[in-house]
């Protein structure tokens, strides 16, 4: 009787730990410093004071190559630190994760939990979903500010601008980076402060926010 | 056993005229299903013609749809929002939605379920918010009870408000005019009637195709634009050189109750349609995305009016399932 009572006891604990969910934090960075929305930090580099009034993404759930039916998504939003994770479970060697919502999922996906369109990520004109918007300033240090508004989106050709990170050696301790540093230069760059529909400046703009992600340490 | 196969046969001859009890057999199945939840179905009905989805509570759906007319705009050209702001472009009919992928004149919206947030959130249509909506519901008296009849709890959420106003639009079907009814081997067109649908078939029916009358394709149909407006249709959402100037083919189902036609209302009647396509076509220009290139008639217009006229549904404009509703309860 004990023996089949341990026997299940292991099986229990065993089945529970199969169906433990890791987490896989994103945090946000400007080169080495640790960047929050609503502070205003330095760059050396562009000789100027930066404001990031909002920051949000969508970020698929981990998912292997030959599994990418059913994705689910989650909506990051660097306002509120603490809830910038996306959950991930039983998954070994290399992974995908998508930034921004794929096609079928905009095309079919009940919007609800964090596809609802109340979030400020849906384009109601044009239904399909931000992928990601940035807002914010370059003080320039002057009393002139340079504001920027960046909803970078698009799902259907010829505007498709999802991207797909390739993860390899995920560990407990892993966590993505998005490092805003290219991104912030090319915004400076570009002179263009919005970019509000998709098209070709969404498009290379996603590319931008693709390389800005790095998987750490 | 002989009286039973007979029942069996009759049953399944009966079935065969309407697929799935709701539409004819010669209709392409529907590319969503139509609806099924009655609860939900009203509930959306209610939505439609409420003005609470608009920020002043002046304009419903039904402002710009509105049933009498197919659920298109005759008022005006252009269709308008609140405060009388003008938009540019004439709102269209609704009905055979479940038939449909692209949605609006240029095609943006492409999930039906998502559609009302368009308007809802358009500053020259209904000028609000799905936040606001919700909130706004929730306070009403009437809508948490419509919300549990249809959805199980008194839950409001943008989705199930858009959601349930997508199913009373699934439910606007359109397939009992004359033409349908010579489609069924119940009547038969006039002489006039058939070599309207002759003329039709020879010259119209590559974009209107039956049995809907529409291809749900976008296209051209040099149509020049207007100044003022500078609509440049699909090209706007997909910036691609050859979506320029292509909207949306409209059905051509209900004409005689869904003028003033084309994407901004500029032909009030049919001959003035008619008008502009003899004029490509005899033009020897061809076309722009277009492939009328045969010459049409004064007589031939005449006889093309004549079998369009076959399209009209009366029976579905004045359905009373699709008019305002005075019932509080399905």
């Amino acid at each position: 009787m004990r023996r089949k009572f341990v026997f299940f006891l292991l099986c229990f604990t065993s089945i529970l730990k199969a169906q433990k969910r890791d987490t896989l934090s994103i945090r946000l960075v400007y080169n080495s410093s640790f960047v929050e929305v609503g502070k205003v930090f330095w760059s050396k580099e562009l000789n100027d004071s930066i404001l990031i009034d909002k920051l949000q993404l969508y970020l698929s759930l981990p998912y292997q190559a030959g599994n990418a039916e059913k994705k689910e998504y989650r909506l990051i939003n660097f306002a509120s630190a603490k809830d910038c994770f996306i959950p991930f479970q039983n998954l070994t060697s290399t992974i995908k994760i998508d930034i921004g919502v794929d096609s079928l999922t905009n095309l079919n996906a009940p919007l609800i939990n964090d596809l609802d369109p109340t979030t400020g990520m849906y384009w109601t004109w044009q239904n399909g979903f931000i992928h990601f918007k940035i807002e914010g300033s370059f003080n320039s240090g002057n009393s002139k500010k340079e504001q920027f508004q960046y909803h970078l989106g698009g799902y259907s050709y010829p505007n498709n601008s999802v991207q797909q990170l390739e993860i390899t050696a995920l560990s407990s301790e892993s966590f993505l980076e998005l490092n805003l540093f290219t991104l912030l230069t090319y915004i400076k760059k570009q002179g263009k402060p919005d970019i509000l529909s998709p098209g070709v400046d969404a498009m290379e703009g996603m590319k931008v926010v693709k390389s800005s992600f790095s998987l750490k340490p | 056993m002989k009286r039973f196969i007979l029942v069996l046969l009759f049953a399944v001859c009966l079935l065969s005229m309407k697929g799935g009890g709701t539409y004819p057999a010669y209709f392409p199945k529907p590319l969503q299903k139509l609806p099924t939840n009655k609860y939900e179905v009203f509930l959306g009905r209610k939505l439609f013609y409420d003005p609470i989805l608009s920020e002043d509570n002046s304009i419903s759906c039904s402002s710009c749809h509105s049933p009498y007319n197919g659920f298109a705009h005759t008022d005006h050209a252009l269709s308008h929002g609140i405060y009388d702001k003008i938009g540019k472009r004439n709102a269209p009919a609704l009905f055979n939605l479940a038939w449909q992928s692209l949605f609006m004149w240029d095609g943006a919206i492409n999930r039906l379920d998502a559609q009302a947030l368009a308007p809802i959130h358009n500053p020259l249509e209904m000028g609000s918010s799905i936040q606001e909506v919700i909130k706004k519901l929730q306070k009403s008296e009437k809508y948490p009870s419509l919300f549990k009849l249809a959805f199980g709890d008194t839950a409001i959420n943008s989705n199930r408000v858009i959601t349930a106003i997508a199913q009373f639009e699934l439910g606007l079907v359109s397939c009992s005019s004359k033409y349908d009814s010579v489609r069924q081997g119940k009547v038969q067109f006039s002489v006039q009637e058939k070599k309207g649908y002759d003329l039709f078939k020879k010259h119209c029916n590559s974009c209107h195709s039956e049995p809907l009358f529409t291809s749900g394709k976008l296209s051209g149909n040099a149509l020049p634009a207007l100044e003022l407006l500078m609509d440049l249709g699909r090209f706007s959402i997909t910036k691609l050189p050859s979506d320029s100037f292509c909207f949306k083919i409209p059905s051509l189902r209900n004409l005689s109750y869904t003028y003033p036609y084309m994407h901004d209302g500029r032909f009030s009647n049919l001959n003035q349609v008619l008008q502009h396509y003899q004029a490509i076509s005899n033009s020897g220009t061809g076309k722009v995305n277009t492939v009328i290139t045969k010459p049409i008639s004064n007589e031939d217009k005449a006889d093309i009016v004549a079998f369009l006229l076959c399209l009209n549904d009366r029976k579905f404009i004045f359905n009373p399932q699709n008019l305002y509703p005075k019932e509080e309860k399905p």
